[in-house]
């Protein structure tokens, strides 16, 4: 979901960044909040300590690399998939952040292109997934509907 | 294979029985790799009677050795080292098969010079060694490596190197450079504290008492003398961008002598003194040598806890004291250049040699911490005439980098110093020459500082300097005007703005320009004072490449003193936020500081407060306070009664509000409207034009993906500077992400996107998130 907010309405046709902060709504209320009957994503956690916690740790995980805006360099097949790669400028490490806009499952064909050099693996962050195998520059992944995929590229 | 052993007593063994060391390392810890962490690395070791050096080694998550341990055979002491340099030596010597208790603090969040992230050591809980760059910027914890056990092949008895009790974890963010906190099993109970955990003064100074929540430390002697006690030299680094936090709890007296506290830097001076004044009965508070004293106004009483945190802050040389979580003095001038910290001294219990019940100064709970490093700002370039490397009385083109043609200008020296001239003095021309490129950094969200000294000549010909960026396009242009007398700038299109300053020839002159690449605009300042603010240069192209500078003619007919001279040219890249955070956290309350920590250990490091009408502004200035020693930025919530209440502005209590709290290093901008209709914007604009006035902080509004107006963004596009978009996930009775999964969010957003086409103002949004026009700067 936040990276709904990072990468959301990023319109390269007008050359403005996605999302750069996320504010949540609203502290002092909101860390005493359970989902109770309510069907909200994560029903009968607590926000900051189930949600909003490990998100921005997330966050922080890939906000140098965020902060120094997306790279070029990357494409893919599906209209309804935002895809940004980011490139850490402190390790050189490569990113992937993958967004799915749409309300139903797809399957997406993600391609680097030549100049990145040539990866083994897209290796799937903050999931207890195996690594893609990239074959070609390219690598396929599943997503449930608006499903968020975060991706470290692996020489 | 085959190396290290487990051994009775279930701890690790490494050394073969032939006399030789061994090495093993630990599983893959792989620790988180965010910059923002500190680690905590603990372990018992023992090292070996070997003459191998016994040692650990920490990786980062990029593979590299951070940190080097070591017990030094041949000094007998233990030592460490980052990645690069030499070692440092504890000064500690160790017994061979006798047992320490290493705690390395690996910091990733503290990397305030170039030689990357650090790590402290602490051995048997005394710091010893404190903020030793690893000379790394990679982070995280990979694993650990231990080697040793060896005689180089010749097995003596107590050779082996045995480790136990290894621990890794995340230490909070604001988690402790040292504390005391007498509970501890490190205390003595009824022992004198001097002596104790690193404590100093003279000897048999405090005692380690009893009280009835745990120990404390007493102060004062039963004869009615006071006595004094000291922390231990923390020898914390004394670069000027430091900020550490002291604090404790403390017990004030009843004896006629006042209680003290000093905290003293790295020279010993004690550039903060803190005093409970049995005279006033107040709690006041000075820095080294004032003649007076601030006070807190504060009148205390005796034998009640207070607790009392000091942030001294090297980079502006002030202090400012907070009492039971309140600020209640702030930047108090430390009165000395010198920085650092040193230690903490506490002086008090006394009653003229006379005792009396209840004369004890007591203290608990002394913690330390250095607050996140302030911005650092970095030399990209320099030319600095009096150098080495530039020879006199030469030409200039060849030197360092310089060119043009062949033979233009030339170093000059002075009385008493050297300096570069243009201007042909044989036949009157001037001359003109390129610095050597810089090609600073051409990401778009940098900002830059040119600085030279420049003192025109007498000659009729402009004097022109130009700053070309890193497209090849001019995009700053600087003169020293002859016809108007005037300094004058532009940027590469356009009419040239007046400063209004007359100029004097032959006067040297310091010149300041900061080119921003975020709005690409700059900024001139003329000996310290600005002249002229945010003229758009007219490009997009970002960076610097060179710098170029034409002077000194007068028009082919020499006249004497006609060169212009230049001197102290400096390029510096000035900090940008985004190297520190990415702007994560909560709208709050503007009187509810309690949520400030909270919203730091939570990850967030900025927050919206909403200004209640009942909030008021000594309320703001407590929550600023407390959000700027906890390094968490704000924006706060211009009053709903000063714009958007009456659809009208109140300019004399708008002005006033944003005048008072403009300066304070937590604002981070202006929060001018929440969600608001349409109808509000004529005030919200006079609003916007108003703050803009007054303040250079950024203004955030407001909107929503169900506002009643899917242009909202658009129309208020020169009412704001970013804006934030509250996408509602989900609402009652409706579906999760209706309205993303509709693509209203997404059309919102795409049309609010003109905003920066025609206005130059990026458009903003997000999920409940921020978007910016410029970068987000934390500084």
């Amino acid at each position: 979901m936040i990276y709904y907010s990072i990468c959301a309405a990023d319109v390269p046709s007008v050359n403005y960044r996605g999302s750069e902060g996320w504010l949540n709504w609203v502290h002092y209320v909101t860390k005493d909040s359970l989902a109770t009957s309510d069907a909200y994503p994560f029903s009968g956690l607590q926000w900051i300590n189930d949600v909003y916690k490990p998100l921005v740790k997330e966050i922080n995980t890939l906000g140098m690399t965020m902060s120094d805006g997306h790279k070029p360099g990357l494409s893919d097949n599906q209209t309804t998939t935002l895809t940004r790669l980011f490139k850490d400028p402190a390790t050189s490490e490569y990113y992937i952040i993958a967004v799915s806009n749409s309300n139903s499952t797809v399957s997406t064909a993600f391609t680097l292109d030549s100049s990145l050099g040539i990866f083994q693996y897209a290796q799937p962050m903050f999931e207890n997934r195996s690594n893609l195998t990239i074959t070609s520059r390219q690598f396929y992944d599943n997503f449930s509907r608006f499903q968020v995929h975060v991706y470290k590229l692996i020489r | 294979m085959g190396q290290g052993e487990v051994v009775i007593g279930q701890k690790a063994k490494l050394g073969a029985s032939n006399g030789y060391g061994q090495s093993i390392y630990s599983p893959e810890i792989t620790a988180d790799t965010s910059g923002d962490k500190k680690f905590l690395i603990a372990m018992t070791v023992q090292p070996g009677a070997g003459s191998d050096a016994d040692q650990i080694w920490v990786f980062d998550n990029a593979g590299n050795i951070a940190i080097f341990v070591t017990f030094d055979k041949p000094s007998g002491h233990i030592k460490a080292k980052g990645n690069i340099g030499d070692w440092y030596d504890t000064g500690l010597t160790f017994t061979p098969a006798t047992s320490y208790l290493l705690k390395i603090i690996k910091d990733d969040s503290y990397y305030g010079n170039m030689s990357g992230h650090t790590f402290s050591l602490v051995i048997d809980g005394i710091m010893v060694l404190q903020n030793i760059p690893t000379g790394l910027g990679a982070s995280g914890i990979g694993r650990l490596y231990f080697v040793g056990g060896g005689n180089a092949g010749m097995p003596v008895s107590n050779q082996y190197f045995y480790f136990d009790n290894i621990s890794v974890e995340t230490i909070p963010p604001l988690n402790l450079l040292w504390a005391a906190d007498f509970e501890s099993p490190d205390y003595i109970l009824n022992t004198y504290l001097t002596g104790q955990q690193g404590w100093w003064y003279s000897q048999n100074q405090g005692i380690v008492s009893s009280y009835i929540s745990g120990q404390r430390a007493e102060i004062g002697c039963f004869n009615g003398y006071g006595q004094i006690v000291c922390t231990p030299w923390f020898n914390q680094d004394t670069s000027t961008d430091k900020r550490f936090k002291i604090s404790f709890k403390i017990w004030p007296g009843c004896g006629a002598q006042d209680d003290q506290i000093q905290i003293r830097d790295n020279s010993g001076i004690n550039a903060v003194n803190i005093i409970f004044e049995r005279a006033s009965g107040h709690i006041k508070a000075k820095g080294y040598n004032a003649s007076t004293w601030s006070d807190t106004s504060i009148a205390y009483t005796s034998g009640t806890g207070y607790w009392l945190e000091i942030s001294k802050n090297d980079d502006d040389h002030t202090f400012s004291l907070y009492v039971d979580g309140n600020m209640k003095l702030r930047n108090i001038a430390c009165n000395v250049t010198s920085t650092g910290l040193g230690y903490v001294y506490f002086l008090g219990g006394g009653n003229y040699g006379t005792y009396i019940p209840g004369q004890y100064l007591y203290i608990d709970n002394v913690t330390v911490d250095i607050l996140p490093a302030l911005p650092v700002i970095e030399t990209l370039w320099s030319a600095d005439f009096e150098s080495q490397t530039y020879t006199p009385n030469i030409s200039l083109t060849g030197q360092q980098g310089w060119w043009y043609t062949y033979n233009t200008g030339r170093i000059v020296a002075s009385s008493d110093r050297q300096k570069a001239e243009l201007g042909c003095i044989s036949n009157g021309y001037g001359q003109a020459i390129y610095s050597p490129d810089v090609t600073a950094d051409t990401t778009i969200d940098k900002k830059f500082m040119i600085a030279m000294t420049v003192q025109p000549g007498t000659g009729l010909d402009t004097d022109e300097f130009q700053v070309i960026d890193n497209s090849n396009n001019i995009a700053i242009y600087v003169k020293f005007d002859q016809a108007l007398g005037h300094i004058m700038a532009k940027g590469n299109s356009g009419s040239w703005y007046d400063t209004g300053l007359d100029f004097i020839s032959m006067t040297p002159y310091r010149l300041e320009i900061t080119k921003d690449d975020v709005d690409h605009t700059f900024c001139l300042s003329v000996n310290k004072t600005l002249l002229l603010a945010n003229i758009a240069t007219g490009l997009s192209s970002c960076g610097i490449r060179r710098l170029y500078f034409a002077g000194g003619g007068n028009g082919g007919t020499p006249v004497s003193n006609q060169c212009t001279y230049l001197d102290d040219i400096i390029i510096d890249v000035l900090p940008m936020a985004e190297q520190y955070a990415w702007p994560v956290g909560y709208w709050d309350r503007a009187d509810y500081p309690e949520s400030i920590l909270e919203m730091i250990h939570e990850g967030g490091n900025i927050t919206v407060g909403y200004n209640y009408p009942y909030i008021t502004n000594e309320n703001i200035q407590t929550w600023l306070d407390q959000a700027y020693v906890m390094d968490l930025r704000v924006i706060i919530e211009v009053p709903r009664g000063y714009i958007t209440s009456n659809n009208t502005i109140d300019t004399a209590l708008l002005t006033s509000f944003v005048n008072q709290f403009k300066n304070h290093s937590a604002v981070y901008g202006w929060y001018i409207a929440d969600e608001p209709a349409d109808t509000k914007y004529p005030a919200i604009k006079a609003g916007y034009d108003l703050i803009k006035t007054l303040s250079s902080k950024p203004v955030f509004i407001c909107f929503y993906d169900m506002a009643a107006n899917p242009d909202s963004l658009y129309t208020f596009r020169n009412a704001f500077d970013i804006a934030l978009y509250d996408s509602y996930a989900y609402v009652q009775g409706q579906t999760e992400f209706y309205m993303m999964a509709a693509g209203e969010t997404q059309r919102r957003l795409n049309r609010g996107a003109r905003c920066r086409v025609s206005c130059g103002q990026t458009m903003v949004g997000g999920s409940a998130g921020a978007r910016r026009r410029s970068s987000i700067r934390f500084v």
